[in-house]
């Protein structure tokens, strides 16, 4: 599908520039996705949260300094292999995505490997990939060695962390890092954020990255 | 036979006729700061573990009927009561003992009760339950003499008393092997009851305490007790050799000693042989033998109970107890058991408009009595809470919370080694356990339910109607089915049914007479609403002492006799489910039959599958929030449910979402796993049907377009919203419909969205959906995708559900069914052919509901005579199953007319693709439902004006596509409440009806097959004769002559008068005379409101040239 209202026309920007990214979150099921999302959103933690089905929309804004603000627009899918079908309706034209695995759990780095090769396959191109090896808190009963992990990730490219959703470690640095690392120099003719018809969806063949806006 | 004539819950036995209700309450280890993730709070296991307790049923046992999560891991047990226990009767022979010299009780009442207790115990036994706590304050008695164990449950539910600080059980009572034993010994060790037994019997008996009364100090008592374990572990009869030392009653054991040798002395009176048989009896309870101990079952069979003369009372329980066993055996007309409500109701509400009841309260006391006594006791329980009973709060009243002193129990100091005990205990532990029972009073309770029932307010409670078939005069009801065949069938759901169920209703007989009125075009006055609507919400209505006791008496009569009372329970099921007995009548209502039991055990749900993990994963995470999905049992229960699935729909997989569709099954029959699994075999076929296929991307994915249509037809200014931002219901409403929204909203909410599901077709979730997005309308309107999706981001927004539910049925009414048609629905597909072949075939009820059952025959024996009409059935459901999930995946992937399927479709029934169905906006509709709406709709026909001139629908009026946007103006002025589009075979109708939708018209669909599907001629009725053609053609030309300018059209009237008369049956053609005057007069307006639009518009009438 094109977007042809897409593309408000050019006004002054006051100050500032708001960079809207869509950020899809992937990895084997119960690895804490949704825990992760939460966290960064609401800074909440829910010991029990219901599994994701489809998946889960949620926007979380961060200040990288005076003059820039990222939103985040994430996309948590669920993690069951069966829904594998419809992740990419949500991957399409993410501009970075953060691959889950659980420290505790060996076959979820396994998966999430997976899902690094996919994304390299099928995303976009510039798409900025971070791994994060949840569930830190737990390092009794870690299976996943942290330099195991962190040389993968060097290897194919990745942002990686250790993340806890429940005690909050690391989990905005995460998604800090991935704004930082977003090419935001290199995204070209900042346009201001539209008045009426700024639409977007997932499945739309977005060619511009970033939305100029008073913040 | 009766499926739930025996359900325990349904049923009040004659025994319990005075019982009452009274709670213990205890505290739990308070373990919440475990550092073990997933470890749950004792609480927790509790209250899942001991749900099976409500389940048990014995003559001789109190009933379990509620176990209550207090505060601080306090818990309140809540049981059936009595006045009179062993304890009470002790109380008073000693004090009688002062006056008279009689002392204890005669062998013949001894004999009875330990009988009775005996029956008890074993029943317990095959439960898998050791009572652990048998004192004399635990077995209680009825008036007549039955005895009736109390906590029995106790010492099961707290995990062998590990999850709590005090310990279980009265070492007066309490078998010395107990003493150190392990929980996990303890639990099963059968032979620990025999011992209290016998304690009882002998103080029973002798009217002595069996340990010495100077020696009550707790510490002696466990010394005494280790003593004698010590003893009978090294001599094989103790009480031979017991030394006085050992704190037994020296009475008591001269009586256990000296009347064994006179055993040997063989001449003995009838008497004393049975005082002997006796103390042998004793002797047996009171032996200790690790190795080799007897369990209740084992000495059922001893001399002393087995005289010739049976006490009466112990005959009489007896009696009751194996004929509650053949209640379960043979089919049982179980109408001959049932309590005369009606008559008791009856004879009340004389006596209160007499004034005797509430004048007169001593007389009013036997009348109340009269109306609980047969009120199964979780329903007395249920009312009593109703009534603004609360159990934590009685127990405050009766300052029962303080404490009772736990002095005199077994101090629990066993595990100081292993557990870090060093911090002080969070408190004192006298108040831990309050074993002496809160009554919970029921005196008031009748003269409350009598006076709510006769509140003056009550009127409008009433109710005659039915919720499916209330509608607008001036609006179709699809809900009513026109297609009288159908009486006669036994149809399972309710779309169907309707008919049925309404024809046995005097205030709404008369909508079948109305239907053929409305298929005249006729606005009927006979279709009169029955306007009478929920009056009190059903918040309220669900919380009414008055109403619920009715609606409890009434449903517990027809589920005693479901499945006959089926059609019945139907019908006052769409007015209303009481939540008590909401487990049942959702069973009752989806139809389950049978020994759903039997079907369940033969699944094998304990083999190890690839499933496995991911259930594993899931389980732990679905509805926590709620105590039961949340405990430990819960899990359990759960995960066999869920590999029982997996087990017995082979062609079918486990989709994350599957344990949340569940959830409401098994949190409603949490006793019965079985009933919940019978209930999502019928469940998901109907309402989520091939959902769960291994590849259910095209099911999933139509589901999805099928709605984005629906929500055009209802509110085409949002969807073209939704549509232009492209928040598309893939991106959100996935989860709503996998799960029929047991994702989105928690389990208090979904059992009231499901009562209303389950009694409606299977397209009713699709018009809840639209009701959700609607409710949010105005915020969706003025949203950009980002907020848009934000709504129904995690946490999901509160909504009135009944609102939703009201809206949806609204909706679902006036929807023709046609535009919820889908592909892989069988039902769907069979009305397709249906229609299509105008041939009333569809496949029975019968066939449908035995998809459950398509595996049995794999389990050998298991299919018995019962079944064997089914397994035939069975075997051809099965391949035909395998082909059609085949066939759906070849047909959804094809495209358009390339589809499979049987020669009695026409290529406009074949199902669309999904390509094609996303980029449409509106929905389409079959002829069959055209013909039923075409009087209140608005028909445009936008194929080249030759062709229509050649030929077209009556009244149908001609627009080339390009000339809406100028037109809008006018037809919106003709206020028709749908909008068909009539196009030609690959022309741009679906691009014409997307662009109405756009332009805000409301219920706008593409006629299916266009022009051709109308040259079908109704079987019934293709012989239209002449003299109708003549009065058409007369009638036409005649309209047109009095709106006598701007006809341009080019065919004669005789063409399109011969065409017409394919096209038409004769029901069209009357309609055409008796709307006519009234098109007339649109016309007449249109044309002098915009006169230079009349050149286009081309009714039929003007159609004509007029010579």
């Amino acid at each position: 599908m094109s977007n042809s209202r897409q593309g408000a026309t050019q006004q002054p920007q006051p100050a500032g520039k708001l960079f809207q990214f869509k950020l899809v979150l992937l990895g084997e099921s119960a690895v804490g996705k949704s825990s992760l999302v939460l966290r960064f959103v609401k800074d909440q933690f829910d010991d029990f949260r219901e599994s994701t089905i489809g998946a889960a929309f949620l926007t979380q804004t961060i200040c990288l300094d005076d003059a820039t603000t990222v939103k985040f627009e994430i996309w948590d899918t669920a993690g069951q292999e069966r829904y594998k079908s419809l992740a990419p309706m949500y991957y399409r034209n993410a501009n970075c995505a953060v691959v889950v695995y659980d420290i505790t759990q060996s076959s979820s780095l396994d998966k999430a490997k997976s899902w690094v090769k996919e994304l390299q396959r099928q995303a976009d191109p510039n798409i900025v990939i971070a791994l994060a090896g949840n569930k830190s808190d737990l390092s009794a009963r870690r299976v996943v060695e942290t330099e195991e992990a962190q040389a993968y990730a060097d290897e194919a490219g990745l942002l990686f962390f250790e993340t806890s959703a429940k005690t909050a470690t690391n989990v905005n640095e995460l998604f800090t890092s991935i704004a930082k690392k977003m090419p935001l120099d290199m995204l070209a003719n900042p346009r201001p954020r539209g008045t009426g018809l700024n639409a977007r969806g997932v499945d739309l063949n977005r060619d511009s990255k970033e939305v100029g806006c008073a913040c | 036979m009766a499926t739930f004539a025996t359900c325990p819950d349904l049923y009040r036995h004659p025994s319990t006729r005075n019982a009452g209700l009274a709670a213990i309450s205890f505290c739990a280890n308070d373990n919440v700061d475990d550092e073990f993730h997933g470890v749950p709070p004792a609480t927790s296991y509790i209250f899942g573990q001991s749900q099976f307790l409500k389940n048990l049923s014995h003559p001789n046992l109190c009933e379990y009927l509620d176990i209550v999560k207090g505060k601080r891991d306090r818990v309140f047990v809540v049981q059936e009561h009595y006045a009179t226990s062993f304890e009470s009767i002790r109380v008073a022979q000693e004090s009688e003992e002062k006056e008279s010299s009689s002392k204890g009780q005669d062998l013949a009442r001894i004999r009875s009760w330990a009988t009775q207790i005996l029956d008890g115990l074993v029943y317990l036994n095959t439960h898998g339950i050791v009572h652990r706590t048998l004192t004399l304050a635990n077995i209680l008695l009825t008036e007549d003499d039955v005895v009736k164990l109390s906590n029995y449950g106790l010492y099961n539910m707290t995990k062998g008393g590990s999850l709590v600080q005090f310990s279980i059980g009265d070492p007066h009572y309490l078998s010395p092997l107990t003493l150190g034993q392990e929980h996990t010994v303890g639990l099963q060790d059968y032979s620990t009851d025999l011992w209290s037994l016998g304690v009882i019997l002998t103080e029973m008996y002798l009217g002595e305490s069996f340990w010495r009364k100077d020696r009550l100090d707790v510490d002696e008592l466990v010394a005494s007790l280790f003593s004698v374990r010590k003893m009978s572990i090294e001599s094989k009869s103790w009480i031979e050799d017991c030394p006085e030392s050992f704190g037994i009653n020296p009475v008591v054991l001269k009586f256990l000693q000296t009347s064994a040798p006179q055993q040997q002395n063989g001449t003995t009176q009838n008497k004393d042989q049975e005082l002997q048989e006796f103390v042998a009896f004793l002797r047996v309870c009171l032996k200790l033998s690790q190795c080799n101990s007897l369990e209740p079952e084992q000495i059922q069979g001893h001399r002393f109970l087995k005289p010739n003369d049976l006490p009466a009372s112990s005959e009489d329980a007896g009696r009751l107890g194996s004929q509650s066993k053949m209640w379960h055996a043979k089919p049982y007309i179980q109408s001959s058991f049932l309590p005369e409500y009606e008559g008791e109701v009856e004879r009340l509400r004389k006596a209160i408009s007499e004034g005797t009841l509430l004048s007169d309260l001593p007389t009013a006391s036997p009348a109340k009595h009269q109306l609980l006594c047969k009120l199964p006791l979780s329903q007395v329980f249920y009312l009593w809470k109703l009534a603004g009973g609360d159990v934590e709060a009685q127990f405050r009243r009766n300052g029962r919370l303080v404490g009772t002193p736990a002095i005199q129990l077994l101090p629990k100091a066993v595990r100081v080694a292993e557990i870090k005990d060093e911090r002080p205990p969070t408190r004192d532990i006298a108040d831990l356990f309050s074993d002496v029972p809160c009554i919970l009073t029921l005196e008031s309770l009748e003269t409350e339910i009598l006076k709510s029932i006769h509140e003056p307010n009550k009127g409008q409670f009433s109710w005659d109607t039915d919720y499916f078939l209330l509608s607008d005069p001036d609006e179709m009801n699809f809900l009513q089915n026109t297609m009288g065949d159908d009486k006669d069938k036994d149809d399972t759901f309710l779309y169907p049914d309707l008919m049925r169920s309404a024809s046995t209703l005097s205030g709404v007989a008369v909508t079948s007479t109305a239907n053929a009125a409305v298929g005249l075009g006729v606005p009927s006055l006979s279709q009169q609403p029955v306007k009478t609507r929920v009056k009190v919400p059903l918040a309220i209505r669900e919380k009414d002492l008055g109403y619920q006791y009715q609606r409890l008496s009434m449903f517990t009569d027809l589920l005693l006799q479901y499945p006959a009372s089926r059609a019945e329970i139907l019908h006052h099921s769409k007015i209303d489910i009481p939540p008590l007995l909401r487990g049942k009548v959702w069973a009752a209502v989806l139809g389950v039959v049978g020994d759903y039991q039997e079907v369940y055990d033969g699944f094998d749900k304990y083999t190890e599958k690839p499933t496995d993990r991911q259930i594993e994963l899931d389980v732990p995470r679905c509805h926590q929030y709620n105590q039961l999905m949340f405990s430990p049992a819960g899990h359990e229960k759960m995960k066999r449910l869920l590999k029982c699935w997996v087990e017995a729909n082979e062609h079918q997989v486990y989709w994350q979402g599957l344990d949340s569709c569940c959830a409401p099954f098994l949190t409603l029959n949490f006793n019965d796993e079985a009933l919940a699994f019978a209930c999502v075999q019928l469940f998901l076929p109907k309402f989520l049907k091939d959902m769960f296929l291994h590849d259910n991307s095209q099911v999933i994915h139509e589901y999805l377009a099928v709605f984005r249509h629906l929500l055009s037809f209802h509110d085409p200014e949002l969807s073209s919203h939704l549509d232009h931002i492209k928040f598309i219901p893939q991106l959100y409403a996935i989860s709503w419909f996998m799960t029929l929204f047991t994702h989105i909203f928690p389990l208090d909410k979904i059992y009231h969205l499901w009562d209303k599901i389950l009694v409606g077709p299977s397209s009713l979730p699709l018009f809840v959906g639209i009701a959700i997005v609607q409710q949010f309308r105005q915020h969706l309107l003025q949203s950009e995708f980002n907020e848009a999706i934000g709504v129904f981001s995690s946490s999901f927004p509160e909504m009135d559900i009944e609102k939703c539910i009201e809206a949806a049925l609204a909706m679902c009414r006036v929807t023709p069914p046609s535009t919820c048609w889908l592909s892989y629905d069988q039902e769907s597909r069979e009305m397709r052919q249906q229609m299509s072949t105008a041939a009333v075939v569809r496949t029975s009820a019968d066939g449908e509901s035995s998809h459950r059952h398509h595996h049995h025959h794999h389990h050998g024996n298991g299919v018995t005579l019962e079944q064997g009409g089914r397994t035939s059935m069975d075997q051809q459901q099965q391949p035909e199953q395998h082909r059609r999930s085949k066939e759906i995946e070849k047909r959804l992937s094809s495209g358009p007319g390339a589809g499979a399927g049987g020669p009695v479709l026409h290529w406009w029934e074949e199902p669309l693709s999904i390509e094609t169905m996303n980029a449409e906006l509106a929905p389409r509709i079959h002829r069959s439902d055209f013909v039923r709406l075409r009087s209140q709709a608005m028909v445009i026909d936008i194929r080249p004006e030759a062709e229509f001139k050649n030929g077209h629908y009556p009244l149908s009026i001609h627009m080339v596509p390009s000339q809406l946007e100028l037109l809008v103006f006018i037809l919106e002025k003709l206020k028709k409440n749908y909008l068909v589009v009539i196009a030609n075979r690959g022309d741009s109708g679906p691009e014409f009806a997307s662009t109405c939708v756009r332009f805000g018209f409301p219920r706008v669909a593409l006629l299916m097959g266009g022009i051709d599907a109308l040259r079908i001629a109704e079987p019934t009725t293709t012989a239209a004769s002449a003299a109708t053609t003549s009065t058409t053609t007369t009638t036409t030309s005649g309209t047109h002559a009095s709106s006598n300018n701007g006809s341009h059209g080019g065919a004669t009237a005789a063409t399109a008068t011969s065409t017409m008369v394919t096209i038409c049956s004769c029901r069209v053609i009357r309609q055409v005379i008796t709307v006519n005057s009234k098109v007339k007069e649109e016309v007449a307006v249109l044309k002098c409101k915009t006169s230079f639009t009349h050149k286009k518009l081309r009714s039929t009438i003007a159609a004509h040239k007029s010579d």
